[in-house]
């Protein structure tokens, strides 16, 4: 699966987690108005016998009995039935309060698991986001990269001048401006690749998770369903062991799913926690930065070097010259656009959005990796990027100092070299 | 009242249970054992229905009145009813579970976009069923009507979810009755009648459980 399809896959994944919550809270207060109304239907049968004693030509004070069911003829014979009544039923008070203190559990479950959820599926969502801007601005520096590879010395193409270099005094010294430029482009898309392959990776762990989640609120929906749909034990009339043993059934569903959910969550930041060396290397991808050496102060992309005059002379023909130094600056305006366009990604990087501080209702769980990933983030976009934009832009002015170093190394003449540089001026 | 029986208990002819071929449990109370504590009446069963009542000929000595007589008999029934209408029950829900037999091996990561196919359909199913449930699209469903003898000498009621709640036999059936009448009458009263008429699953729940099983199938790997 590549990148792509694992940011679709895990986005959709976290997008059905929470629709999934939302369907068990939808469900469950469908499912308390359901039962709120069976046990405002919740009726008995009241009937005064005049037999207590069982035959049907006892005797004695009449009696009043209570029933779920309504007597058929064998029960009104045998009870001695002289009076019946459909009544109120005398719990329903009760079966409300053992009601709403299962609905009220649920509703104390799920403040506590609603955002955890959300957290949960929110953070892999921020991370495929951070990757699909990634992989646009990985794009970009790819063509850039294969600009700059497909010319090894940096030869400017220009028919004019076929032949390249003639001088090696001014191919040295442009070689020497540049050195480390294109290595340094080597370096950025080296470690935009690492970040991507690496948060993608690490997304791919959480597949497994996010499904494990989504599967544990499976008894409730089930219950939920039933109670709606009256598949268990809800019967017509409602009594009031029906009732029960549904309001029982489902605080067994609601107490599973709550041992489920913290048990799940644990398991979660442990195998986040033993992930994170594993399946992110930001170390490694950092080390590579900072091998690229100082600039200035900071690691990251190097500056050009600037480059002095030398003792040596090579061809000292004006037109040799011209078309040397021409070479510089037609080079300091590539260089300059390469900066332009740096400094387009490093702007575009700058919007990538930080990834939250990840599951921050798992407490368990460091959030190392997400602080890694968005440290890692800020080095490729203000030491690769924008540092490459200011180095490559740079370079185009010390270019512009090495033609004056290098015609002046060649010519060892002020005022030929001020009349070159003139002309140039004015083409 | 005359006793016909000089053993105690009628030898019923009725077939053994299983020898007709069908595979429906059958239960069977033991004499002495549960709420009849005199060992009055001795009840086969097969599946949900009653195949055979015998009563005691000291059933007078121990109910002699209709009510005790007709909850100690209810009793018994209630008790040989229940293993095998549960294990009757668990079976009517096997399909569904052996279905998850089907030889489902998705590879990684396959395997999460099916399970999620299969745990949408079947929460889309679901929560589809509770809008219909809802609305008052479901097919009702109203427990059975008590079974009236047309002479009026027994009824045999149900509770409000369709199961066995009792037999009761009118007074003036115990006039001058036999073991063996009592035994014949309560046999024939009971023949052929399903004492489980609880709500008939919904073959459209059973539909939807084959997601369940299909997603739990993905998620186990």
């Amino acid at each position: 699966m590549n990148i792509e399809q694992t940011v679709k896959s895990i986005t959709n994944a976290c997008n059905k987690l929470k629709e999934t919550y939302g369907t068990l809270a939808k469900g469950a207060d469908q499912s308390l108005q359901r039962i709120k109304s069976d046990i405002g239907q919740m009726k008995q049968w009241k009937y005064t016998c005049s037999d207590p004693g069982g035959g049907p030509h006892g005797g004695g004070p009449p009696t009043t009995q209570y029933s779920d069911y309504q007597y058929n003829w064998f029960e009104k014979l045998v009870h001695g039935v002289m009076q019946e009544e459909h009544v109120d039923h005398p719990r329903r008070a009760e079966a409300q309060k053992k009601a709403e203190d299962l609905f009220g559990k649920a509703d104390r479950y799920e403040e506590k698991f609603g955002p955890r959820v959300e957290s949960i599926a929110d953070t892999p969502v921020k991370i495929g986001q951070l990757l699909t801007a990634w992989l646009q601005i990985q794009n970009t520096l790819a063509k850039l990269q294969a600009e700059l590879n497909a010319n090894p010395n940096l030869l400017i193409k220009n028919p004019a001048y076929e032949a390249g270099w003639e001088s090696p005094i001014a191919q040295d010294a442009y070689g020497a401006v540049v050195g480390g430029q294109d290595g340094a482009a080597d370096t950025t898309a080296d470690v935009i690749s690492g970040l991507l392959n690496n948060s993608a990776n690490f997304l791919a762990d959480l597949g497994d998770t996010l499904a494990q989640y989504a599967e544990q609120t499976r008894t409730l929906n089930k219950y939920y369903t039933d109670v709606i749909t009256g598949t268990i034990g809800s019967v017509s009339p409602p009594t009031f062991d029906s009732i029960i043993a549904i309001i029982q059934t489902g605080s067994d569903a609601v107490d599973g799913h709550a041992q489920m959910e913290d048990k799940k969550a644990k398991d979660l930041s442990d195998m986040l926690n033993k992930s994170i060396a594993a399946s992110l290397a930001v170390a490694e991808l950092n080390n590579k930065i900072t091998r690229l050496g100082k600039n200035g102060s900071v690691y990251g992309w190097p500056g050009p070097v600037a480059v002095g005059s030398t003792s040596e002379h090579g061809h000292s023909k004006r037109a040799d010259l011209v078309m040397d130094a021409r070479y510089f600056t037609e080079h300091a305006k590539y260089w300059d656009s390469i900066s332009a366009q740096l400094e387009k990604l490093g702007g575009k990087a700058d919007g990538v959005a930080d990834i939250p501080k990840m599951f921050v209702n798992v407490p368990e769980f460091s959030a190392d990796q997400s602080e890694a990933l968005n440290g890692l983030s800020g080095r490729i976009t203000n030491n690769l990027l924008k540092q490459g934009a200011a180095a490559t832009s740079d370079l185009a002015s010390k270019l512009k100092e090495a033609r004056h170093a290098y015609l002046l190394t060649e010519t060892n003449n002020e005022a030929l070299v001020k009349a070159i540089e003139k002309q140039l001026a004015d083409d | 009242m005359e006793d016909d029986d000089s053993s105690g208990f009628l030898v019923p002819s009725f077939e053994e249970p299983g020898s007709n071929g069908d595979a429906q449990p059958s239960g069977q109370s033991e004499p002495g054992a549960g709420p009849d504590q005199h060992g009055v009446f001795q009840v086969h069963v097969t599946g949900d229905v009653v195949d055979q009542v015998t009563v005691h000929r000291s059933w007078e000595q121990h109910y002699p009145e209709p009510r005790s007589f007709c909850a100690a008999l209810t009793s018994t029934i209630l008790a040989a009813l229940a293993p095998a209408a549960d294990s009757s029950r668990s079976a009517s829900q096997a399909p569904a579970r052996r279905s998850s037999d089907s030889g489902l091996t998705p590879g990684e990561p396959e395997r999460w976009n099916s399970f999620w196919n299969e745990f949408s359909l079947w929460e889309r199913k679901l929560e589809k069923c509770r809008e219909r449930a809802l609305a008052g699209h479901l097919p009702e469903w109203q427990p059975p009507a008590a079974i009236d003898d047309p002479e009026m000498r027994w009824v045999i009621d149900f509770d409000s979810a369709g199961r066995f709640r009792m037999i009761g036999l009118a007074p003036q059936v115990f006039e001058r009755a036999t073991a063996s009448k009592l035994s014949n009458l309560i046999s024939n009263a009971l023949r052929d009648v399903h004492l489980d008429q609880s709500r008939p699953v919904d073959p459209e729940l059973l539909e939807i459980d084959e997601h369940r099983v299909r997603f739990e199938k993905y998620l186990a790997g």
